[in-house]
C-alpha cells in the first residue's frame, strides 16, 4: 500500500503541466551527435591507428592471419539471451 | 524489437539494450518512464515550470552520458532520482547564494534526545496537508523526508547523495521530522 508521501508524489507528477516537449527534442538532438561523433570514431581512428602504425615501420596482418576479433568473447549480458 | 516488447523490458534490461546498442528506442522508453517523475520532483523542489524545465533537460542529460556507470547494485529509479536530488540540491544552493539576505538564517534546532518522532505519526499526516506543511519547510529538510520516505531510499544511499556520514543522515532526519511536526503544529492548529 502507498504511504502519503508517495502519494504526495503521484499528485505532483499529475498536477505538473505535461513534460514540455523541447525537453525530448534537445535530448534527441544531443543523442543524435553523441552518436555521430561515436560513428565518426569509430571509422577513422583503427584507420589512423594503422597508419601510425605503418609510419613507425610496423607491417599490415597478412591476409587470412587470425585477429582479434576472431577470439570468442564471452556475452557481457547472458541473462538477456534469448530477448 | 517490436513496441509491445520493448514495454515488457526491465529497466535493467533497457539499460543493458541502450549501453550494447546505442538504440534510442530503449532511452526513449526509459525517458517515457521516468520523465513525468522526475519533471514533477523538480516542479515541488524548484518551484518553477520554467526552472523545471531546464533541470529535467539537464537532469536526463546527465542520465544519457553516465548511463554506462549505471552499476545496477541500486534500483534504476533510485539512480535517476538520485541524479534529480543531487542537481535540483545543487540548483537551490546557487538560487540561495545568488540571493540577497534580508532575513535572519534559519536557527539550528536543539538536538531532542529521547524525543523521537515516530515514521507513522509522519505518514499518517493528509495528503492536503503534508503538501502545505513541506511548502513551508527549508529545501534541505523537504529533500530528506522525500528522499526517506517517498522514494524509500536507505540511509546509506541518501549518505551517498549527499555526501554526508551515515550519522550524520540520521541526525538530519530527526531534525527534519521534528521541524515537520512543528510546522504542522504551528500551521494546523491554529484553524
Amino acid at each position: 500500500m502507498r504511504n502519503n508521501f508517495e502519494r504526495l508524489g503521484d499528485e505532483y507528477e499529475r498536477d505538473s503541466d505535461e513534460v514540455p516537449n523541447e525537453i525530448r527534442e534537445d535530448i534527441e538532438g544531443s543523442r543524435n551527435i553523441f552518436s555521430f561523433i561515436g560513428s565518426i570514431t569509430d571509422l577513422f581512428i583503427p584507420k589512423l591507428v594503422m597508419l601510425v602504425s605503418s609510419l613507425l615501420g610496423g607491417r599490415s596482418p597478412e591476409p587470412g592471419a587470425p585477429t582479434d576479433d576472431d577470439d570468442e568473447k564471452p556475452n557481457k549480458y547472458p541473462h538477456l539471451e534469448g530477448k | 524489437m517490436n513496441l509491445s516488447k520493448i514495454k515488457d523490458l526491465t529497466d535493467a534490461e533497457l539499460v543493458a539494450f541502450y549501453i550494447e546498442t546505442q538504440n534510442g528506442i530503449y532511452f526513449d522508453r526509459l525517458y517515457e518512464k521516468y520523465a513525468g517523475k522526475v519533471f514533477g520532483k523538480c516542479v515541488s523542489l524548484l518551484k518553477s515550470e520554467f526552472d523545471a524545465t531546464d533541470a529535467t533537460q539537464e537532469i536526463f542529460m546527465k542520465i544519457l552520458l553516465k548511463m554506462s556507470t549505471f552499476t545496477g547494485s541500486s534500483k534504476f529509479s533510485t539512480w535517476i532520482y538520485s541524479i534529480t536530488y543531487n542537481y535540483c540540491i545543487d540548483v537551490i544552493r546557487k538560487q540561495k547564494k545568488n540571493q540577497v539576505i534580508t532575513s535572519k538564517p534559519p536557527e539550528e534546532l536543539p538536538d531532542k534526545k529521547g524525543d523521537e518522532i515516530s515514521d507513522a505519526e509522519l505518514l499518517e499526516v493528509k495528503v492536503s496537508q503534508l503538501k502545505i506543511v513541506l511548502e513551508e519547510m527549508n529545501s534541505n529538510d523537504k529533500v530528506i523526508l522525500l528522499m526517506k520516505y517517498q522514494d524509500s531510499m536507505s540511509i546509506i544511499e541518501i549518505a551517498q547523495i549527499m555526501q554526508l556520514s551515515e550519522s550524520a543522515v540520521k541526525m538530519r532526519i530527526k531534525r527534519a521530522k521534528h521541524k515537520f511536526k512543528e510546522t504542522h503544529i504551528k500551521t494546523f492548529k491554529q484553524l
